[in-house]
């Protein structure tokens, strides 16, 4: 038969077992109707040839013992005596004369807890025969039983004046656990080497019923029952509900047994086992209230259950955190039926309020949802469903759309193109001019024709159609004096319009380029540039732009040709115009440059659209824009005062019937809206 | 000391910018000689940043071509008219006669005609805006128009009468008048706006550089 | 026109007419000519760009200076300086060392927020502000416009009230839709409703600037007229000297 795993820690153990060895879990379930027989046994032996129940009180001291075994460590010495001088007085009375060899050189040190080999240590248990420690403590016992006509007792038996003398025991034989079947007859040796080593069980010894003083005894409440050697007994099954001691906590076992006699020497234990003392009985420490009637009843116990002194019922806590638990017999507790614990009596009922499981008694959390988080909530709602629902594409009638343009561009295009293939219809010039042209042209007139004048080309190309048309006019005024040009940008193709304007009105004025004109080229940055040429113009373009050959081969810049040799600063030049379409760059103009002009007038030649935001700038106390030329309009009339037609003129016409068109459709479409608006307000 | 790079460029805007700021109200010399060189390393900084966005341009449309995208042949077009344009203005110089000819035959025209393009596009745009917006504003906005234009165009009677110079000084007016005093409000407001985003810009609250 | 010319010419209509078929709606020809644009344009941009700026403020200065020169204080602000930037300011080209060029972008615009601020200040919220505070006396006259006497008082009266109600709607009138809370009208007459007075201002405001923004479109209408009428000029002459010379 193989050998079998604990459910609970899975160690193997002998096919026989009904418990583990190593845990004590059990191994074979139990019959729910299971026999009494070993329900108050006290849990068999492992040791010897027949197993026999063994105490409930030893039973987690056997687990010890077997864990400490496997792992090779020494038994602990259980049977430490203190070290006097160290200890209460009261617990000094009750130490046996003469102290043990042991305690004088490790002051109290409990030689359990030696390594093996030390002096005093524990030594492996020996299968040949019992170890040397054991030996010594008999051989104490026998010596203070020879010295107090007892055998077989100890300090603490003879403090508990046990009356009988402990018989020797052949073999050590312990009771049952309650509520467990008694185990198999257990092989002599064991034949796995994963079993736990056999060692020696320590029987607590009896203390001596004359021993005790009287206080202890009345302590005690009951004398304590003799010591016995447990491997004799045969305690019966207690059929009996337990008793509760005096100071009702029935699972404390009291130091003295119930006749206040000790406990049965270790004189006549059986080669290979050792006596516990009462005290340190597992049983008296552990296990399920049945094994109390096994105590209290008195031949079975082996110790008494005492009441505490009043000194020290004081000191521990108050009642009513300690409630008296009622602990039911035997009989009465129901048996494990599932689990690792199935078939023991007295487990804790797991089901059904632990492991089955159940609604939550406690009620749910109640939302308090506003108004407004509710309509919030149903937005949200609402948008999450409308980004899944496809939406189907509104078609829309693009013919109509592309009629509309197509109408439109076509009316345009016949408007301008008819003045320009046909050259009619013909408009006349406007003989109605803006109030700001004749003082523009005055102040035009009146420049210094010894110094130059800055031009700068700051539009894109895309408006060269109109400001090539309006700045020309201005432009040919002062060629017409005379007075030098000089071009710069802050745009990349504004040289290539400066070149383009000036290489087709130069010739007509006989300008010279790097004489009379000269450009300074592109400068980036925008508006910082036009802080820094302001600051200082020489600094900030080192190079020109389309210089005569012979200069560029001569290493001249432009402001070493004549045109700029005697400027340095922006207030050198007797005119600044600023050619643009954007009210940004006019507006930047006007802010970063006048400051450093002087007396130098800045004028702006500008768009149509960009008018409105500039004169601001022309109509002030202390004006930034001294003077405005904007629109064809202004053009023209700009060229009439100068008695030539440029190209202002030769645009006229077809500008006319461009806006002429143009007002047909504006007045057109606020004529069909209104239709609209008023049929739809005729329909409500 | 660990310092964070996002504080540091912000650092070196307010350093910058204070200092070119200081130049405007104060005289002293040693604010106006670092106000020059911080003006001076922004241009040319200005003119870097123009390339570097010429090679980002690039950059997009070769991969463009690269990965045969939808579109890629004019992307193609685009980077050889680019290295075109790009070697002879480095080779030959920006002033020199090839460049006036890509430039007058080539730029020129399509801006333009993006610009006649443009026209259509606002006729248009009038012609349907009362239909999708009828407001008051919207008509004052088209009738300012409407009667700007009137008295801009040349006038479709022979002779000036009395009509023409009510309706040439009444444009006048609303233009010269009316115009100026929403444009000075604009301007003021448009003013007001640089002035805090550019203080925002410089105590490192908006960092539109990054970092 | 010489050859060269004529040919110009034509490639220059043909462009043009090229962008004009977007009229028709948008096809590969108006594509084209768009991307070759673009094309040339950049291109351009940076040659000029090297020939005017780069090339002069920091070749040149390299040059000149010299490698013993560099050392120098003056040269370590002229050309040291400047090149460090403009290498930093290259690394924006990799988005692994993009990071580190945004010392030569924050510098940039420092610089340019500094100066716009220094502008809008000095050039435009001071002055603007005291051309704002005219005389309204009938004896003071206009000086770029001459106009005196009532006229100008009404006309001043008017930029004022422009002035001011525009700034007063760009300030409350914004906040006001975007709440969509709505102010205690003075009154409703036959389904007419009178704001109240901070409501007038805002709706004064806003006529003001529609008044503005209507002469702008006017200006911007005839402005593109004008170049529409100068491309179908080029055209006619194109064709004119086409034919001219073909017949």
């Amino acid at each position: 038969m193989s050998e079998q795993r604990c459910p609970m820690c899975s160690r193997p153990n002998p096919p026989e077992a009904h418990e583990c060895w190593h845990c004590g879990a059990r191994l074979t379930p139990l019959d729910p109707g299971g026999s009494a027989s070993g329900s108050a046994s006290q849990p068999g032996s492992r040791l010897g040839g027949e197993r026999q129940p063994v105490p409930p009180e030893q039973d987690w001291l056997d687990r010890i013992r077997a864990e400490s075994e496997a792992a090779g460590e020494p038994e602990p010495d259980f049977t430490a005596e203190p070290v006097t001088g160290e200890l209460p007085s009261w617990l000094e009375e009750m130490k046996p004369e003469g102290s043990p060899p042991e305690a004088g050189e490790e002051g109290g040190r409990v030689s359990a807890f030696k390594a093996a080999g030390e002096p005093g240590g524990m030594e492996a248990a020996d299968e040949s025969g019992p170890p040397e420690w054991l030996r010594r403590i008999r051989a104490r016992e026998e010596e203070r039983a020879q010295d107090t006509g007892e055998s077989g007792q100890d300090w603490l038996s003879g403090l508990r004046g046990s009356p009988g003398a402990e018989p020797e025991p052949e073999d050590v034989s312990y009771p049952p656990r309650p509520g467990r079947d008694m185990a198999a007859p257990r092989p002599a040796a064991p034949e796995s080497r994963d079993l736990p080593p056999e060692r020696p069980r320590e029987r607590p010894a009896a203390a001596s019923q004359e021993a005790m003083p009287s206080w202890l005894r009345q302590a005690g409440g009951q004398d304590a029952p003799p010591g016995q050697d447990r491997a004799a007994e045969q305690l019966p099954p207690s059929g009996s509900p337990p008793t509760t001691p005096p100071f009702g906590l029935p699972h404390v076992q009291a130091l003295i047994g119930e006749g206040g006699a000790g406990e049965a020497p270790l004189g006549g234990k059986p080669e290979g086992e050792v006596d516990l003392p009462d005290w340190m009985d597992a049983a008296s420490l552990e296990g399920p209230a049945e094994a109390l009637p096994a105590a209290s009843e008195g031949e079975d116990s082996r110790l008494a259950p005492a009441t505490l002194p009043s000194w020290l019922e004081a000191m521990r806590p108050v009642e009513t955190f300690r409630p008296v638990v009622q602990i039911q017999t035997e009989d009465d507790q129901a048996v494990e039926s599932a689990g690792p614990l199935a078939g023991l009596r007295g487990v804790l009922i797991a089901e059904p309020l632990v492991a089955m499981p159940r609604t939550a008694t406690v009620g749910s959390m109640q939302l308090a949802v506003s108004e407004r988080q509710y309509a919030q909530a149903e937005l949200l709602h609402r948008m999450v469903e409308d980004e899944e629902r496809e939406v189907q594409a509104s078609r829309r009638a693009r013919p109509q759309l592309n009629f509309i343009r197509w109408a439109v561009a076509g009316v345009l295009l016949f408007a301008t193109a008819l003045p320009v293939l046909s050259g009619s219809p013909r408009f006349s010039l406007p003989s109605l001019e803006p109030r700001e042209l004749g003082s523009l042209f005055t102040l035009i007139d009146t420049l210094p024709a010894e110094r130059p004048a800055l031009l700068v080309f700051d539009y894109e190309p895309g408006y060269s159609g109109e400001l090539d048309a309006v700045g020309e006019a201005l432009i040919e005024q002062i060629m017409v004096r005379g007075i030098p040009i000089a071009t710069m940008t802050t745009r990349p193709t504004g040289s290539l319009l400066a070149m383009r304007v000036i290489d087709r009105l130069g010739p007509r004025h006989d300008y010279v380029p790097g004489e009379e004109v000269v450009h300074l080229g592109y400068l980036s940055g925008g508006a910082t540039a036009v802080q820094l040429f302001s600051l200082r113009p020489r600094e900030a373009i080192l190079q020109g732009f389309d210089l005569p050959e012979d200069m560029q081969e001569a290493g001249i810049t432009a402001w070493d040709t004549p045109v700029l040799r005697g400027v340095t600063a922006l207030s050198d030049f007797s005119l600044v115009t600023v050619i643009t379409a954007g009210t940004e760059t006019a507006r930047v103009w006007a802010e970063q440059a006048k400051n450093y002009m002087g007396q130098t007038p800045l004028v702006m030649v500008l768009s149509a659209g960009a008018e409105p935001m500039v004169r601001p700038y022309y109509e002030a106390r202390e004006p930034r824009v001294n003077g405005i030329l904007t629109g064809l309009p202004a053009a023209t009339a700009y060229e009439r005062r100068m008695g030539q037609e440029g190209l202002a003129a030769q645009r006229w016409n077809a500008f006319g019937t461009a806006m002429l068109a143009s007002e047909f459709i504006l007045a057109a479409g606020i004529a069909y809206g209104l239709v609209q608006w008023w049929m739809a307000r005729q329909e409500r | 000391m660990r310092v964070r790079l996002s504080a540091l460029w912000a650092a070196v805007a307010l350093a910058a910018g204070l200092f070119v700021l200081l130049g405007y109200f104060v005289q002293l010399k040693a604010v106006q000689d670092l106000r020059l060189t911080f003006l001076h390393w922004a241009v040319l900084l200005a003119g870097a940043a123009l390339i570097v966005g010429l090679v980002n341009l690039v950059s997009v449309h070769w991969r463009k071509v690269g990965l045969l995208e939808e579109g890629w042949i004019y992307s193609a077009v685009l980077i050889l008219a680019l290295v075109i344009t790009l070697g002879l203005g480095l080779f030959f110089g920006p002033d020199n006669a090839v460049a006036l000819f890509i430039f007058s035959n080539f730029q020129l025209p399509v801006e333009t005609s993006l610009m006649a393009l443009l026209a259509v596009s606002l006729v248009v745009a009038g012609f349907r805006l009362v239909s999708r917006r009828r407001d008051l504003y919207t008509l004052i906005f088209l009738a300012t128009a409407l009667f700007v234009m009137v008295g801009t165009a040349p006038w479709p009677l022979p002779g000036l009468g009395t009509f023409e110079v009510v309706v040439r000084d009444l444009r006048a007016w609303i233009s010269q008048v009316w115009a100026a005093g929403g444009a000075r409000g604009i301007l003021l407001g448009v003013a007001l706006g640089a002035t805090a985003t550019g203080l925002r810009v410089l105590l490192g609250t908006e960092r539109p550089y990054g970092g | 026109m010489t050859t060269p010319e004529l040919i110009a010419s034509f490639l220059g209509a043909i462009i043009t007419l090229m962008v004009l078929s977007y009229l028709f709606a948008d096809n590969p020809l108006f594509r084209l000519a768009i991307h070759i644009f673009i094309g040339s344009a950049s291109g351009y941009a940076g040659a000029i760009a090297w020939h005017n700026v780069l090339k002069p403020g920091l070749v040149d200065p390299l040059f000149a200076v010299g490698l013993r020169g560099i050392a120098q204080p003056s040269a370590l602000v002229t050309v040291v300086l400047p090149w460090i930037l403009v290498l930093v300011l290259l690394l924006k080209l990799s988005p692994r060392t993009s990071r580190y060029g945004t010392l030569s972008m924050a510098l940039l615009v420092g610089v340019g927020a500094a100066v716009v601020v220094g502008g809008a200040v000095s050039g435009t919220l001071v002055p603007q502000t005291l051309a704002s505070m005219e005389s309204l006396s009938p004896a003071s006259v206009a000086p770029q416009t001459g106009e005196t006497g009532l006229e100008r008082m009404i006309n001043v009266s008017l930029v004022l009230l422009g002035t001011i109600t525009t700034l007063l709607y760009f300030r409350f009138g914004q906040r006001q839709s975007l709440t969509g809370e709505g102010e205690t009208p003075l009154a409703v007459i036959s389904g007419v409703t009178i704001p109240g007075p901070a409501g007038l201002i805002r709706a004064v405001g806003k006529a003001f600037i529609a008044v503005t923004f209507g002469v702008m479109y006017a200006g911007a209408l005839s402005a593109a007229l004008v170049v529409l009428v100068e491309r179908l000029q080029f055209l006619r002459d194109t064709l004119s000297n086409l034919f001219g010379a073909l017949g």
